[in-house]
């Protein structure tokens, strides 16, 4: 019998030693397999997340969330992981909650399961925040047509089936959106979970700018018309 | 005139360069070599340029040589933009696949993932 301790999940983390390694602790309890994917950090990432119990992965540039996410995933398959969890590295996602996503997933029998912080909790969330995040599910259901309530959240889970379809090209922050439109693309069975995200000053601090949102609108356009 | 002089001497040393290139391909060559020639050309005689231009209904050959450059500007920007997010692109591929290749060689056994890998 199959249980959560099943899924690998993984942390892509750029300087982020303050939290990571209580989220990697927090998992490995769990049972989870953590892969931490340390993307060029500066500081202490890869010791802590290694000391916690993780697999770290390192890579020799700072890519992007989106190219740490990517070789995350390449090492789950290649290591023959059956469903894989992307989660943040600082500290805004409950471990527990995987546990609710993979309920969802293996029930519902579907290929890719997302958090949303909208049918469930944001706590600490700023109102321009809120505002932010909502006009990007309105332009993302336009154009993805994918019936979402949250479109920019880091907790998902998928088969490993469902990971080998995916192409994904954008580094940067850009690969939340690129994710949706494949899921659209490939056609695969999807579904909402409702998720706990914390806001904390730390989380706050480490989030993208609504200025920042504007840059990964155009990496978006370019990426969408080079395909 | 000297200006005239100044540009086509240039023009002649980059077409020297071109022929004696050994790392560059034929097509390259061919195209660099007409459009250098063209342009050695258009310096000695410019009343050419005018005459195209007011064919193609632009007044002055000058305006003529400013769109085709802004044109050409363009379109050269773009491939190399173009150029440097694919270079960018393979150079991730490369620092990913260093990182996946490093992690599988220190897993201590092939396992089938249904399990926590053991510390």
């Amino acid at each position: 019998m199959q249980n959560v301790s099943a899924v690998w999940v993984v942390v892509p983390a750029y300087n982020e030693e303050q939290t990571i390694g209580r989220v990697v602790s927090e998992l490995r309890s769990d049972g989870h397999t953590v892969v931490v994917v340390d993307d060029g950090s500066r500081d202490k990432t890869a010791e802590i997340a290694r000391q916690s119990g993780a697999i770290v992965l390192r890579h020799a540039l700072n890519l992007g969330q989106g190219g740490a996410l990517q070789t995350g995933i390449a090492f789950c398959l290649k290591a023959n992981a059956r469903y894989i969890c992307t989660f943040d590295a600082d500290g805004q996602h409950r471990a527990e909650d995987v546990r609710i996503l993979w309920e969802r997933l293996v029930s519902g029998q579907y290929d890719i399961v997302l958090g949303s912080r909208f049918l469930g909790q944001a706590q600490g969330i700023s109102q321009s925040r809120r505002l932010l995040l909502k006009t990007a599910v309105f332009f993302t259901r336009l154009h993805s047509r994918l019936r979402l309530t949250d479109t920019h959240n880091g907790l998902r889970l998928m088969t490993a089936q469902s990971a080998a379809r995916l192409t994904l090209k954008q580094l940067g922050m850009a690969h939340a959106s690129e994710i949706l439109d494949q899921i659209s693309v490939l056609n695969l069975k999807y579904s909402e979970v409702p998720v706990t995200v914390l806001y904390t000053d730390y989380s706050k601090s480490k989030g993208q700018s609504a200025l920042a949102s504007i840059g990964i609108l155009i990496e978006l356009t370019i990426g969408r018309m080079l395909k | 005139m000297l200006i005239q002089i100044v540009l086509t001497l240039v023009f002649l040393s980059l077409l020297l360069k071109i022929v004696q290139m050994h790392s560059v391909g034929v097509s390259f060559k061919a195209v660099s070599i007409i459009l250098l020639l063209a342009a050695i050309y258009v310096v000695l005689f410019p009343e050419i340029i005018n005459r195209v231009a007011r064919i193609a209904g632009v007044g002055r050959g000058a305006d003529l040589m400013f769109y085709l450059c802004m044109a050409v500007g363009v379109y050269l920007l773009t491939l190399l933009y173009l150029r440097l997010k694919d270079t960018e692109l393979r150079m991730a591929r490369l620092v990913q696949h260093i990182a996946v290749e490093r992690a599988i060689a220190e897993l201590p056994a092939i396992h089938d993932g249904s399990e926590r890998r053991d510390q």
